[in-house]
């Protein structure tokens, strides 16, 4: 599930955007718990992690398994990075509160992902088709194994 | 250099705030910090570093500091991670 251009530019509306998304997609139901606990989340410290990427995330019962969407703004929204810059790439996670394990394994996940990949942002950045990005994703998730 | 094997007590394990803090307090000192978790080395005062290592609760995590300030670095960090990052559970 991949957005590829956001519209909005500021916190609140990216998380709207990401959720509707979601809604709309009939992945999840209830939408206005989910934006309420990313924007809880957000508060208690911003989920950027610099280089351009954020995770924003939560935890919420789901009758499914957790939910991973990926967000691209390429004019970059203000997420209160620790290093001031503009996030780009938007990871937003939905997991349970029963499997925090699972949960971290996710953010595990990603975080290697991002690690050694300053060239997947970029490409990311550039791509103008879904399936580009996907086909990025996939590549550098090859380079780790 | 100083070293010591610590086990993740809080519930969520290194959860992306607790990694958060722990990054921060890190970076406060000038020695290097680094954390291993069965066999994998990272640096501890990088966010994606940390959250690679997915410590669960329970899992052991040996710190190696090594600088001017590594014995209070090593002190500092070791209390937050018995502190449970200072979370309730």
């Amino acid at each position: 599930m991949i957005i590829l251009e956001l519209e909005h530019q500021d916190m609140e509306n990216v998380l709207k955007e990401m959720v509707h998304f979601l809604k709309k997609k009939n992945k999840i139901s209830k939408d206005k718990e989910l934006f309420e606990k990313l924007l809880q989340r957000e508060r208690l410290g911003s989920t950027a992690i610099g280089d351009g990427v954020a995770i924003p995330h939560c935890k919420i019962k789901l009758a499914k398994n957790p939910l991973v969407m990926l967000a691209v703004s390429r004019k970059g929204a203000d997420f209160n990075s620790p290093d001031g810059t503009p996030s780009h790439i938007f990871f937003l996670v939905v997991s349970s509160p029963d499997n925090p394990s699972l949960n971290l394994q996710i953010l595990a996940a990603i975080a290697h992902l991002v690690r050694k990949a300053d060239t997947m942002i970029q490409k990311i950045l550039k791509a103008e088709k879904i399936y580009a990005v996907l086909e990025i994703i996939r590549e550098e998730e090859e380079k780790l194994e | 250099m100083v070293t010591k094997k610590i086990t993740v007590k809080n519930k969520l394990g290194l959860h992306a705030r607790a990694a958060v803090k722990l990054v921060n307090l890190a970076n406060r000192f000038e020695s290097s910090v680094k954390i291993e978790k069965d066999g994998n080395i990272i640096d501890g005062k990088s966010v994606l570093g940390t959250l690679t290592l997915a410590a669960t609760k329970g899992s052991s995590i040996t710190l190696r500091i090594a600088g001017k300030d590594e014995e209070i670095a090593l002190e500092s960090l070791e209390a937050l991670i018995n502190d449970k990052f200072y979370e309730n559970e």
